[in-house]
């Protein structure tokens, strides 16, 4: 029994040492991936630097909000920290450590936040959970035994090894173009949209929602929400629902759900959900006129 | 002996069955402008039930048969019944390998204590990291028909007896290793199945504990009693014996044609049994990987194809999903990521079923002599069950049933 144990103790020994130094390579991988999600959500929670505009969300932000156009015609500086995915608790965190460093004036989220579960991607905030308090915070509250996993160090990169060795890099401030990509859209015109998903919007997704508007109202940002244009007809509960929360919150709707300017022309789609490159010049057009009528610019 | 059935059946019945029951009445009675007096009532199953019924019922049997002798130790034989790694999922364990095992002395030993613990972190990574993390892919296909093409759903059909074997094959390796760690054998419940040539081989490799209760305790009393009609007594037995599965998973009509699926194969299997070896002996067959190769995919597609009746909930759906795989083409929905991990996590299974199918004292790591292997090949299990398994509380399949 005491070879027994003694084994066991060497084991868990080699166990917690490989772990440690796996953990360590795979760490030092993570901050220099070539990934633009995990760019994004390293920039946003490690290296932000101050910013006029924001974007945050997921991939229907990532694909449409073109930063470096804004800076290039505004003066305005932005960044897209979009990460395909990710969900509201982790807007939230990253809200509140942008909010550490210095407020922006402006930030777009997307109303797809909603419909999605506010946990996706949660995971991507793990390599931050040991020296980030918000992060910890948002973890904590929901996953309480996530705790005792990420004592070991290889946990926080569960699931990212092949995100963390992805070569390839569009990244352009945050923002990642798609090409055109006409061939999963029906050729009718007007566009005969398929039923989407039924999509639900959960209390805890709401809540947050709510809650990440207000904090960025009370910090003076001015929030825009960009409900995006979708080749797919989604459910009317969920439509009536988001409608009314949007209303609630403190922020300027940007509404293409059903803007058949962009929905007529799939030519500017890549997919269903998702504007290709010149979907987003167009989307970035607007926005820009927004904020001249905000005189945010002249 | 049938006074005691009827009391053991009887929970199991209540909960698994009295609902649907209770709702064909209703809706059927409803539809004719009339009332079921008993409103419509949902229960949560006892988790297991299905399980200690059988184990139950084999020991109640295998008294009255005088295979056993009837246990004086109430305690002993609840034990039997609850032993709680076998409780949930099986194996469905039997009397005469149980009892006198745990009237024996048993004492901690540090070999059992290391085999088990070797058996559980291999079922742990079949079940974490191949299981789980198919389901996440195959969940997404399943839950959401209607947005999937029938080329990502036939893919997402041929993994799922993969998550299947991941996840029920994982559950018993654990049970089976806890049991090892107090010192008790309990029965194989998987043999590798992928490597069954037929459909027979199959279910003599997949959750063996199940079908040796229903070998023992349905098909061999029914082939018994219609041996009369021969080759033909012999189906009918398998029919019955399966269709029962099938309604033990779940009384639904999904699981009905599952278990008329799996009895028509069988069947077909035994009718043409003699013919198959004449043909395989006159060609020569038997050792011919050519061969070999295309009765293991065979089997695997039959046995996937009968699946879609498991998996989902209505008998409508199975219906979409046949008629989507033969009708609707179209690009495959393809999550590399999850897609990736899961094969990593499979080809790692596959080659060590294959090393114990065919090379079983060779390429040994868990138990080879060498320390420094067996150690290495421990951390490096340990290492993809934490880098990626899925360790956010995945459900076992079979606690449904």
């Amino acid at each position: 029994m005491k070879l027994l144990a003694g084994k066991l103790v060497l084991f868990l020994g080699l166990f917690i040492l490989s772990d440690f130094l796996l953990g360590t390579f795979v760490g030092d991988l993570h901050l220099d991936t070539n990934n633009i999600n995990l760019q994004n959500a390293n920039y946003g929670f490690l290296d932000y630097e101050e910013k006029d505009v924001l974007f945050m969300g997921a991939s229907e932000i990532s694909h449409t909000f073109i930063s470096n156009k804004l800076t290039k015609e505004t003066g305005l500086s932005s960044y897209n920290l979009a990460s395909d995915g990710c969900g509201i608790l982790y807007q939230y965190a990253l809200l509140n450590t942008i909010l550490d460093k210095q407020a922006p004036k402006i930030i777009v989220i997307s109303s797809d936040l909603l419909h999605d579960d506010g946990y996706d991607y949660l995971t991507r905030i793990y390599p931050y959970y040991e020296d980030n308090a918000h992060v910890k915070e948002v973890v904590d509250e929901f996953y309480d035994r996530e705790k005792y996993k990420l004592l070991l160090n290889g946990y926080e990169y569960n699931s990212q090894i092949i995100r963390i060795l992805d070569g390839r890099s569009q990244n352009q401030n945050g923002y990642v173009p798609l090409p055109p990509k006409t061939k999963l859209i029906s050729n009718t015109k007007p566009p005969k949209l398929p039923q989407g998903e039924n999509y639900n919007i959960s209390e805890v997704t709401e809540t947050y929602f709510i809650k990440f508007t207000n904090l960025a109202a009370e910090k003076g940002i001015k929030v825009y929400v960009y409900v995006p244009p979708y080749l797919e007809i989604r459910n009317e509960e969920y439509d009536s629902k988001l409608m009314s929360i949007l209303k609630k919150s403190k922020a300027k709707i940007m509404n293409y759900s059903r803007d058949t300017t962009l929905l007529n022309k799939r030519h500017l789609f890549n997919d269903r959900l998702h504007l290709n490159h010149d979907g987003a010049e167009i989307i970035m057009d607007d926005f820009i006129e927004i904020l001249r009528e905000d005189k945010f610019i002249n | 002996m049938y006074i005691n059935l009827f009391l053991i059946f009887l929970p199991l019945f209540f909960f698994k069955y009295f609902t649907p029951i209770n709702d064909a009445i209703f809706n059927m009675l409803d539809a004719n402008g009339m009332r079921w007096p008993l409103p419509k009532i949902s229960f949560l199953l006892p988790v297991g039930i299905s399980y200690y019924t059988f184990m139950a019922v084999g020991y109640t049997i295998d008294v009255h048969n005088e295979e056993i002798e009837s246990e004086k130790n109430i305690g002993i034989v609840a034990l039997f019944i609850s032993f709680f790694p076998l409780i949930l999922s099986g194996p469905i364990e039997r009397a005469s390998n149980m009892i006198p095992q745990f009237k024996s002395d048993l004492k901690l030993n540090p070999l059992n204590i290391s085999t088990g613990l070797k058996l559980m972190l291999w079922g742990y990574f079949m079940k974490l990291v191949v299981a789980d993390r198919l389901g996440i892919y195959i969940d997404a296909v399943f839950s959401n028909l209607d947005n999937h093409n029938g080329n990502t759903i036939l893919f997402g059909t041929m993994l799922y007896p993969i998550q299947l074997y991941g996840d029920l094959g994982g559950y018993s390796l654990i049970a089976i290793g806890v049991s090892k760690i107090l010192g008790l054998d309990v029965m194989q419940n998987f043999n590798r199945p992928f490597f069954a040539t037929s459909m027979a081989e199959f279910w003599r490799r997949w959750h063996i504990s199940l079908i040796k209760w229903l070998t023992d305790y349905v098909y061999t009393p029914l082939a018994f009693n219609f041996r009369k009609y021969g080759m033909w007594g012999i189906v009918i037995a398998l029919m019955v014996t399966f269709i029962l599965s099938g309604i033990w998973h779940e009384g639904t009509l999904n699981f009905v044609v599952w278990g008329v699926l799996q009895g028509i194969f069988l069947s077909v299997e035994a009718l043409l049994n003699k013919r198959r070896s004449k043909f395989v002996s006159k060609f020569n067959l038997k050792s011919n990987i050519v061969y070999i190769l295309f009765s293991i995919a065979s089997t695997y597609f039959l046995f996937a194809t009968s699946e879609v009746f498991g998996k989902v909930a209505t008998f409508d759906q199975s219906l979409t999903v046949f008629d989507k795989i033969i009708n609707e083409r179209g690009g495959l929905y393809l999550d590399m990521t999850t897609l990736a991990y899961g094969f990593i996590g499979f080809i790692i299974l596959m080659m060590s079923d294959f090393r114990d199918e065919y090379f079983p004292k060779k390429l040994l790591f868990f138990e080879n002599k060498n320390i420094v292997v067996r150690f290495a090949s421990y951390i490096f299990i340990s290492l993809m069950i934490l880098w990626i398994g899925i360790l956010n509380g995945g459900q076992f399949i079979y606690f449904q049933f």
